[in-house]
């Protein structure tokens, strides 16, 4: 019964996104639009470097890896400015005596909404890659549920990342550079726009340490290469870092509805 | 008709010291936005970088010719949105019947409505442009006059190019996912060489997205300079004024008020 009612926000949820169908329809335009710039780049640089692999990647496993590494990236809710606006509105205020936890009222609403844009912006990938790239060779049937888990995961980090930038709002008034700087993380060192083997030795050893990779690069780099020695100890490390946001995210609620102070009414 | 223009001008201007005193009111905000804005376009620089490390060359354009367009570009659109912030909510007030206000002062009511907002964050990107052209160029004055007279030309395009897709909403109703997708666009084939676009593509950005005209032409007359070449930019402007004011004006007979009151102080 505690479970239902979050049940039902993302039961509502996934309801609503259908009804922005064509909303979700232009985000695809675009991750196709995007998909199509990347081709042309990447053929021009196999093309000009004149090798069959860049980063240990073929060009079709190259434009695989970036279409698993969009989908992770449009794959995302915009709720963390409605926590934005709720938390610098005093909105929250209201919030507080509602029977659920903000938190996980905010991860249901993420998960409903997810399931929608997830596949849709999957059928799109799919038919992105196979159009751009054609079938990736070597891939394994068998090992899509497990590469599914490592997206789900990336996703589910992304988000927790973001609830916590949007929670800096209860002692931040303009909060909107984090999350541009923090996308910005995930495009460069969380290898969204190249695999990290291309970047000098150091950077790669420092990505491998940060949270970034494990948001895009680690799902993708199992998209085109997998190993389940390489899915255990990824996927454990993603596990790692999701329990250790929505922890931080706990607190920083927690703390922040501490130290709310809500004028009017 | 160039009475006009001078009106017009004057308003324009009148708005820009208007919008910059509003965003001044908030001065921290205004400095986090100007500078995270400048962050966030950094990153970029970081993801060439490591491509040019791979390759000399990619589609005919090395590192600085690159950094050359993120210049021009990244200032253009600076201006477009500080100058015109307001074309993004052109489809809302047609929509929603808001342009009643606009339309009874006695000034050029496209003008009134594009100039009454502003973008704080296109400051950051201004100020990213123009850092990043002295960074490449050095203190080279005549370079900076083109420079500065590309970016005007390239930011009056854009605009252009915007309202006249936001105008479609006029005889087509809701149009705000194209018109967005358009911006989209034009700003992603700006930022990438043009030697990667073939084909259609290239039919494209010398057309209904004149990309070339924003960056890429502008890009290679700094470097070499030619009048013609000029001439043709300078000219392209021109005609994406005149569609620009004739898409909205000919829209502008089927418009219907909403009867909606509303104040503009």
């Amino acid at each position: 019964m505690k479970w239902y009612k979050y049940w039902q926000v993302s039961k509502i949820t996934m309801v609503n996104s259908l009804v922005y169908f064509w909303n979700f329809l232009s985000r695809n335009v675009f991750f196709a639009f995007i998909m199509f710039v990347y081709m042309m780049l990447w053929r021009t640089i196999y093309a000009q470097k004149g090798t069959a692999t860049i980063g240990g990647l073929t060009f079709k496993a190259m434009i695989w890896y970036l279409v698993v590494t969009e989908l992770v990236t449009l794959s995302r809710t915009d709720l963390h400015n409605q926590v934005n606006n709720d938390v610098k509105s005093g909105n929250v205020a209201y919030l507080l005596n509602k029977p659920y936890n903000y938190v996980i009222y905010c991860f249901s609403y993420f998960v409903g909404e997810i399931g929608i844009t997830l596949l849709s912006n999957s059928i799109i990938g799919l038919a992105i890659g196979f159009i751009f790239a054609g079938a990736l060779e070597g891939f394994n049937i068998m090992h899509l549920p497990f590469i599914i888990l490592s997206l789900l995961a990336g996703c589910t980090i992304n988000f927790f990342i973001y609830l916590c930038l949007a929670l800096t709002s209860f002692w931040v008034e303009e909060n909107s550079a984090f999350f541009w700087i923090y996308s910005k993380l995930i495009f460069t060192i969380g290898g969204m726009l190249m695999p990290i083997e291309l970047f000098p030795k150091w950077l790669q050893s420092l990505s491998q340490y940060m949270p970034f990779a494990y948001v895009t690069y680690v799902p993708a780099r199992l998209a085109v290469d997998f190993s389940f020695m390489t899915f255990w100890s990824q996927f454990s490390i993603q596990l790692l870092y999701l329990g250790a946001f929505f922890v931080l995210a706990m607190f920083l609620y927690r703390k922040g509805v501490r130290n709310l102070n809500v004028n009017g009414g | 008709m160039l009475t006009e223009v001078r009106k017009s001008l004057k308003l324009m201007l009148y708005y820009l010291k208007f919008n910059i005193s509003s965003a001044m009111e908030y001065r921290t905000s205004f400095l986090i936005q100007c500078f995270g804005m400048m962050l966030n376009n950094s990153a970029f620089i970081f993801f060439w970088w490591i491509l040019f490390n791979n390759v000399n060359t990619i589609g005919g354009y090395t590192f600085r010719d690159e950094m050359m367009l993120w210049a021009i570009s990244s200032t253009s659109f600076g201006i477009c949105f500080i100058t015109f912030g307001n074309i993004s909510n052109i489809t809302r007030m047609i929509l929603n019947g808001e342009l009643d206000t606009y339309l009874l002062q006695p000034r050029d009511p496209l003008m009134n409505i594009v100039c009454s907002k502003t973008e704080v964050s296109a400051w950051g990107d201004t100020l990213y442009g123009i850092i990043m052209f002295f960074l490449i160029r050095g203190f080279d004055m005549k370079g900076f006059m083109l420079f500065l007279l590309f970016c005007v030309t390239g930011g009056l395009i854009l605009a252009c190019v915007r309202i006249s897709f936001h105008a479609l909403s006029f005889y087509s109703g809701n149009v705000e996912g194209l018109a967005h997708l358009v911006t989209d666009f034009l700003i992603t084939f700006g930022i990438y060489p043009k030697g990667i676009f073939t084909g259609v593509v290239k039919f494209i950005i010398y057309t209904v997205i004149p990309t070339a005209f924003i960056v890429h032409i502008p890009a290679e007359i700094i470097m070499q300079f030619s009048i013609v070449r000029l001439l043709g930019v300078l000219a392209v402007t021109l005609l994406w004024i005149v569609i620009a004011y004739v898409m909205f004006y000919r829209g502008l007979k089927k418009y219907e008020s909403g009867n909606l009151i509303i104040s503009k102080l």
